[in-house]
């Protein structure tokens, strides 16, 4: 059987077109709720990413926030949990971000 | 400009604003997108932002070119001349160096002294993908698939949109040019699977891909010599889950990036290591290239019609040519060659194609196999040179060296890492149809908190995504 390289290629490509599609039959949104989702995420991300930003904003310490002890806790749960996995060098990275984080 | 990083976040938020501002016009909106896009690849070496808008004229210009020949000889030969200056670009940054060392090697083995001399260039990052669009663009206007595009401000976007710049998915302009004919819908963005893949993306980078590389994988095949065969199991399982992790979470976040702004591109992986033939392997690993290859290379060869001898011939083809796309190197060479030989095996036996009516012990099997080939396959891909590999695989049998990596955190990492092919195919859909639930002002937190966790688990420092380098 002869082959076309033109149709025949494009015909391979067409019938999994839609199976490669992720976004078939899945709910789209308006801008107006993008554009909250985003916002919202950068203001979170950079109160709880960022030291001088939460002080600037809130002027607060992460010891006025409720709930700061349970951070604490569960920040020395993974210390010893990492120290029992073999790597304590993970926890140091993310203790040091933590304290670094509180200190502002 | 990498994706996990704050000047990547800081320049998206503000294109993101200013493209849907300008939504309103069509040719400011692309505008605005095509100058982003310069940008974001001039960020790494500026210069290279020239070589990026000659080879979007000079296909432009050719697709316009064969759309108005009516002869299908002047139409072959406009579209030759462009393939061979797409090829020849990137023969030229990408090959050139390993063809003047491959031959002053032939020559010192032939007792000659004389060497060529060595030139230092610089592999323009992301070269083979926009390489390969560009073909794919003028081919597709030569088999009127789509029609030339009037517009060179389309061309120029669709060849250097940023989001699949430089490390794919390689997106067909069949897929992409309606959608830039079209006007932006601010009704219909598919926000919540967007920003559901972009944070599944950054943690398999950050987290999974970056640990395993820097706690385990480099070290080991920096000089596999010191280890033994728990050691060297464990790192080339540790490679295949984080090329992995890696190379998918581009994909990931390239989709995502590119939904927010209003663009639909196609699923590049879909859970490659539950394959349970090369052929299969084949049709869920990067899927933009395999089927770019298929489409462009191997069906126009004659593929599987020709007969079974030339198909073989042209399977080993595709797959070596596939290989030495990744990397000028004689070990990308090889790994394409054992893929090729997997797949014509395969169908010599009539593996690939039974696939489906096994029984379920039978294709546990065959996805264990399958997985364990394709492992062989990456020692070469990742190793420096065909010694080092060697020295890899002979490391299996040195059974006095001590184990250092079978640790629980190891361990819990490929576990991890493997479990994103162990969940239901639609995993991202279901999460983001959870996820919308909740009002946009909590979806957001929680993204934003998700954020800051995936920043504060992952060790310090963002290494470039392995793509990059092909």
């Amino acid at each position: 059987m002869s082959i076309d390289p033109n149709t025949d290629a494009n015909a391979a490509f067409q019938r999994h077109r839609n199976e490669l599609d992720i976004t078939v039959g899945a709910p789209s949104q308006r801008l107006s709720v993008v554009v909250t989702i985003l916002v919202s995420g950068v203001v979170v991300a950079a109160v709880f990413g960022s030291g001088a930003m939460r002080d600037w904003a809130f002027e607060l310490t992460l010891d006025a926030i409720p709930g700061a002890e349970l951070v604490f806790t569960a920040a020395d749960t993974w210390h010893r949990w990492m120290d029992w996995l073999g790597a304590p060098d993970v926890f140091d990275a993310i203790h040091a971000w933590i304290e670094r984080w509180r200190l502002g | 400009m990498l994706f996990p990083t704050l000047d990547f976040g800081l320049f998206f938020l503000i294109v993101f604003a200013i493209a849907w501002g300008v939504r309103g016009s069509p040719t400011g909106r692309k505008s605005v997108l095509v100058v982003a896009s310069y940008i974001f690849y001039g960020y790494w070496d500026w210069r290279f932002c020239f070589l990026l808008g000659f080879s979007s004229l000079a296909n432009y210009t050719a697709g316009l070119w064969i759309d108005r020949l009516g002869d299908a000889r002047q139409r072959k030969l406009v579209l030759i001349v462009a393939v061979v200056i797409n090829l020849g670009l990137l023969a030229y940054f990408k090959y050139t160096g390993f063809f003047i060392e491959s031959l002053n090697d032939a020559a010192f083995s032939l007792g000659l002294e004389r060497e060529l001399p060595f030139l230092e260039i610089i592999l323009p990052v992301g070269i083979s993908f926009f390489t390969f669009q560009g073909i794919s663009y003028v081919a597709d206007v030569y088999r009127r698939v789509i029609p030339a595009s009037r517009s060179v401000l389309n061309v120029l976007l669709y060849i250097s949109f940023f989001p699949q710049l430089v490390a794919g998915p390689i997106v067909r302009a069949q897929i992409f040019m309606p959608q830039i004919e079209k006007p932006a819908d601010p009704n219909r963005i598919f926000a919540s699977i967007g920003v559901t893949l972009i944070l599944i993306g950054l943690f398999k980078k950050v987290v999974i891909a970056n640990y395993l590389a820097t706690e385990m994988v480099d070290n080991v095949f920096f000089d596999p010599f010191f280890y033994g065969p728990i050691d060297l199991s464990l790192a080339v399982y540790g490679y295949a889950i984080q090329i992995y992790c890696d190379f998918s979470a581009y994909s990931d976040i390239a989709i995502g990036v590119a939904l927010l702004l209003g663009f639909r591109f196609q699923k590049n992986f879909n859970q490659p290591y539950r394959a349970q033939s090369i052929q299969d392997f084949w049709r869920r690993w990067h899927i933009s290239l395999s089927s770019w290859l298929r489409d462009y290379l191997y069906i126009p060869l004659g593929g599987s019609r020709a007969g079974p001898l030339r198909t073989r011939l042209n399977l080993m083809i595709t797959m070596l040519l596939g290989g030495i796309w990744h990397g000028a190197a004689w070990t990308f060479l090889f790994w394409g060659l054992l893929h090729g030989l997997g797949l014509v095996v395969e169908r010599m036996l009539g593996w690939g194609r039974s696939a489906l009516e096994r029984p379920v012990w039978q294709k546990v099997l065959a996805t264990v196999l399958v997985f364990h080939f394709v492992c062989l396959a990456w020692i070469f891909f990742r190793s420096e040179d065909f010694g080092t590999a060697l020295t890899y695989l002979g490391g299996f049998a040195n059974f006095s060296a001590p184990v250092e990596f079978a640790t629980p955190f190891i361990i819990g990492l490929l576990l991890v890492g493997m479990s994103f092919h162990f969940v239901p195919h639609d995993t991202v859909e279901r999460t983001a149809a959870v996820v919308r639930r909740l009002p946009p002002i909590a979806q957001g937190a929680l993204g934003g908190l998700l954020l800051v966790v995936i920043d504060a688990l992952g060790p310090e420092g963002i290494a470039p995504f392995i793509y990059f380098q092909f």
